[in-house]
Formats: C-alpha cells, structure tokens, sequence
C-alpha cells in the first residue's frame, strides 16, 4: 500500500484540523421537510480525567466508537450539526467581572463536546442518545430541544 | 492508425478544443454555430480522407479547415459577422482581420473556461451534464439520450434551456475571478462527479457508450489537474477516486453484457495501471487543510482496489463512510456504510442499524436487508429480495435480484 501512505499521512494531520469547522448539513434538512421534525443539542460530560489516562490504543478503539455512533445517526439524515470538542481549559466570568479559571480539571461533569440532531420527538431524541459510547465510560449526555428563534 | 479509428480518435479530442476555441471567438451565445461548424469539419474529413488518405498531419487540417469555414461562414452572414466582429475587434483592437487563435494556450483556456460556462450555478445539474456531454465531449442527442434513458426530444429541450438559460444570464467564457473560483470549481467538480457516475452506474445497455462517458469525465477532471489555477487537492481526489473505479470497468460487466457484482469480479480485469495512477493522484490530493467527500470517496474506492476480504479493509472504509455521510448525508452512501458495518463487525449490529435507515421506497434498501439476513433468517432474506425486486426499475438490478431469489430457493 505504498503509493497510499501519503494520504493516510494527510489524514492524520487533517482529522483535527477539519473537526472545527461546523458543516450545516443542507442535504438532511432538504430529505426531511417534516414539520413534526425537531432539533435537538446533546450535550456531553464526562470526567476529563477518563480521555486523559487513556492510551493511544484505547484513544483510537474510543474515537472508532464515536464515529460509529455519530456515523449511525448520519446514516439515518438525522445529523443537523456534527458539533465540535471542547477544550478542558476556559474561564469563568462572573458578576461583578471576577474571572475565574474554569473550574473543569475537578469536577467529574465537564462539558466536553456537542452534537446537533433532528428527530420527532423528546423520546426519539433521547432514544437515539442511549447508543452515545460517554455512557459506557461514566460520562452522561443530556439532550435539549432547540427553540429556533 | 486507420481512418476508422483515426476520426473517432480525433473527434474526440479535438472536436472540443475546436468548439471551445471558436466559442470564445464568436461569443458563448454562439455555441451552435461553433458546434456546427466543429461537425462540419469533421464531415469533411471523413469524406476527403476516405478518398485521398489521411494528411500528414491530420491536427493542423481539422484546425485549418475550422479556420476557413469560420471565415467562410463570417464572410456569407454579414450580420452575424457585424454582431461577432464587434466584439472581435474588441478583443484584438490592433488587427481588424479577424484571427482565431489556435495556439495551445488559448486552446486549454478556451476548453477550461467554457467547463466553468457549462457548469454555472444558473442551470439545473442535469443540463449541465447535458451542455458538457454535447458541448465538451461531441455526443449527438441519440448518445446522451440513450446515455440518460431518455428520449430525444426531452434532451433537445433540456439543451435548447440550457442555451437560452446562458444567453439571459450573459454567461461568459472567462476565469471566475480569485473569490469566486473555490464555490464555481465545487460546481465543475459535482458535475463531472455526476456525468462519471452517470456512465458508471447508468442502468443503459450500451456498455461501450457507458465506458466513453466515465473516460470523458476523466479527461476533463485531468485537463483541470493540469492548469496550476484549478489543480486543487479535491480535483485531484475526484480524479483518483474516478481512477479507481474505472480500474474495475472490463470486470464488471460479463460477455452477456449483464453486471458482475463486486464480490464475484475476476480480479485479473482489474486495471492495475489505473490503480497506481489514481494512488498517484491521491497522494497530489493530500495537501492542505481540506477533506473533501473525494477524499473520503477516493479512499472508499482505494481500499475496493484490495480484493482480500481482510476486516482491516472493511474498517477503513466504515470509518471513511462514517466520515463521508457526518460531511454529507446521501441515501447511497447510508446504504453502503451498513454494509460495511457488517463486514467489518456482524451482520446483526448491520441489521440493528439498517432497521432505522428511512429508506423503504429505495429498492437497494430491500436488497441490502436480504443481504443480511442471508444464513440468518432466509425467509426474511426472500421477503426483502422480493420486496425490492418489487421496487427495482432496470432491466440490470431486476436480473439481480431474480439470481439472488433463485439461489435463496436452491438452499431452502
């Protein structure tokens, strides 16, 4: 497979690089003109602690589970927005202009990334979040109706 | 090389360049008379070289027969002549003697830039394949009707929209400006995505005619590769990818001209100097910070070009069609990824995901879920084969099904 290193190569170097632009799927919003569709944000938290002692090999056998399960929800047309991952750093603003760095290293709920999707209903929505793989590694997703203004 | 052969070849290459050169000449909303006056030249060729033999050069004859029939022509419609010749002397201020610029610059410009014309956002994609097969490629309205399982009057109205179209919207062969030239490519690249696919999977008998279609999409996705204004990472991933499949054109098809799926193709057919070259594009493709759906299908297509059923291989291509459908959801590529899943980890979880894919109007939906549950429940399996036998229109996908239903039967 010598002539197609170069590409895998490229792809290494891409893969993060292309997360962070958000793709508005124009195509599922353009198969599923039903009215009774609704958007809904999952947002997931985790321990950053988990990612962070994991091993390249379970890094890679997690990333395969992720994108089987956001690749299964695309299959159906239901991915509106493949979101993006969010750094563990940050900071809090508060009254009176007080930063504070976010408080994520301790807590065991950091966000830490969000997907966007269509289905009919709350329970379709949140059956659809039971396949998330955070659930087998202590994480949680919370799904939220959208109200589009 | 004969006449016979040496025409056909010709045609095809030149019979653009000569359009293209003489529709910037004349103006886009001239095209006819350009694409007329192409054909005449070639008319005349196949009756002058079938009596005295082919010249020693036969290029420079087409481009001088062109030339004169176009002054020729200039000469006997003055008023056209006085619409054109404006314009022309605009373009030349210093020379009032009107020249059609022949050289090789102007040749792949003028081909490059009436592609941008062709493909412009104005027009529904499917004249747009239509203007590019007629315009680009020299096929009469029988070919591309049969090429699109139409008739001819649907594609003489679909081309003679097209033109109108142009005309009103003062299309002009030109470079689209800096700005513009990534959103117009996108547009070049779907449609000769669209006019490749249209000979690959186009249910039309005409084998011969299908393989011509993918060849020209080829050469135009190659012409763009070769200009340092349009040779982009995602042309060049478009070329690989078409690269790839066409590696596998002479396996898939039998004598009886019926189709050969991929798991049964004789991968001794396979093109191997078509697999290297489309590695080579593949590799020019992998720069910069792009991923495209040609990416992402080109690696599709590379990992077909590896007959041994390993699970490595499955894998990599659900991976890239995960990938494929988060950048952009389609029906064929839905379909495709279960399948993958199931080579990759079972036919059950494939099932699980196939159960929930929206897709029961689509015939290889159907046949897809027979697929799988073939050996697992074999009623079942003949339920979906005949569901989508039910739903199949071609004569190809039908012929398909019925083996499948039949073999199904032989085990029960």
């Amino acid at each position: 497979m010598g002539g197609f290193t170069g590409f895998m190569i490229f792809l290494k170097k891409i893969k993060l690089l292309s997360s962070r632009a958000p793709v508005i799927r124009q195509q599922a919003l353009k198969l599923k003109p039903y009215i009774t569709m609704k958007d809904f944000l999952f947002v997931f938290r985790n321990d950053p602690a988990v990612m962070a002692g994991m091993s390249p090999a379970e890094l890679q056998t997690s990333m395969k589970k992720w994108m089987d399960w956001i690749g299964g929800i695309a299959a159906q047309g239901n991915l509106v927005d493949r979101g993006n991952q969010l750094a563990n750093e940050g900071n809090v603003v508060r009254p009176a202009k007080v930063v504070t760095d976010g408080p994520y290293i301790e807590t065991k709920e950091s966000v830490g990334g969000f997907i966007m999707v269509r289905a009919e209903s709350l329970d379709e929505a949140t059956e659809m979040a039971k396949g998330c793989p955070i659930l087998s590694a202590g994480g949680n997703v919370e799904v939220r109706p959208i109200i589009r203004m | 090389m004969e006449n016979q052969e040496l025409i056909p070849h010709l045609f095809r290459t030149e019979y653009r360049k000569i359009t293209a050169v003489l529709g910037k000449t004349f103006g886009l909303e001239h095209i006819e008379i350009a694409q007329d006056i192409a054909s005449d030249t070639f008319l005349l060729a196949s009756e002058m070289w079938a009596i005295k033999g082919a010249p020693d050069n036969p290029v420079a004859w087409l481009y001088t027969v062109a030339r004169n029939k176009t002054l020729d022509y200039l000469r006997r419609d003055k008023l056209f002549k006085e619409k054109v010749s404006g314009q022309l002397v605009r373009n030349n201020p210093v020379d009032d003697e009107i020249d059609i610029d022949l050289s090789a610059r102007n040749i792949t410009d003028s081909q490059l830039q009436m592609m941008f014309a062709i493909c412009h956002p104005s027009l529904p994609v499917e004249s747009q394949i239509g203007l590019a097969l007629n315009v680009l490629c020299g096929f009469g309205i029988n070919e591309i009707a049969s090429a699109f399982l139409t008739n001819k009057e649907t594609i003489n109205k679909r081309l003679y929209r097209a033109r109108e179209k142009l005309r009103a919207e003062q299309v002009k062969m030109e470079f689209p400006d800096e700005t513009e030239i990534e959103l117009r490519l996108e547009a070049v690249l779907k449609t000769l995505y669209l006019l490749f696919n249209e000979g690959f999977y186009s249910a039309g008998k005409d084998v011969t005619l299908r393989k011509d279609v993918c060849i020209e999409a080829m050469w135009l996705t190659k012409m763009l590769t070769e200009n340092p204004g349009t040779d982009r990472p995602p042309v060049n991933a478009l070329l690989a990818l078409m690269c790839f499949h066409a590696s596998r054109f002479e396996a898939r098809t039998n004598p009886e001209g019926e189709t050969v799926l991929y798991q049964d193709q004789d991968d001794s057919l396979w093109d191997a100097a078509l697999i290297s070259r489309g590695e080579c594009y593949l590799n020019r493709a992998s720069v910069g910070r792009q991923l495209s759906r040609y990416h992402l299908e080109a690696a599709i297509g590379y990992w077909h070009t590896i007959k041994a059923d390993t699970p490595e291989k499955w894998e990599h291509i659900l991976q890239y069609y995960n990938q494929l459908l988060i950048l952009e959801y389609s029906p064929i590529a839905a379909l495709n990824r279960t399948y993958a899943l199931a080579k990759a980890r079972s036919k059950a979880d494939a099932i699980r995901e196939a159960e929930k894919l929206n897709l029961a109007e689509n015939h290889l939906y159907h046949s897809l879920l027979g697929e799988l549950y073939l050996g697992i429940d074999d009623v079942k399996a003949l339920e979906y084969f005949n569901a989508a036998l039910g739903l199949a229109k071609s004569r190809a996908d039908r012929l398909l099904l019925v083996e499948k239903i039949r073999k199904v039967g032989e085990v029960g």
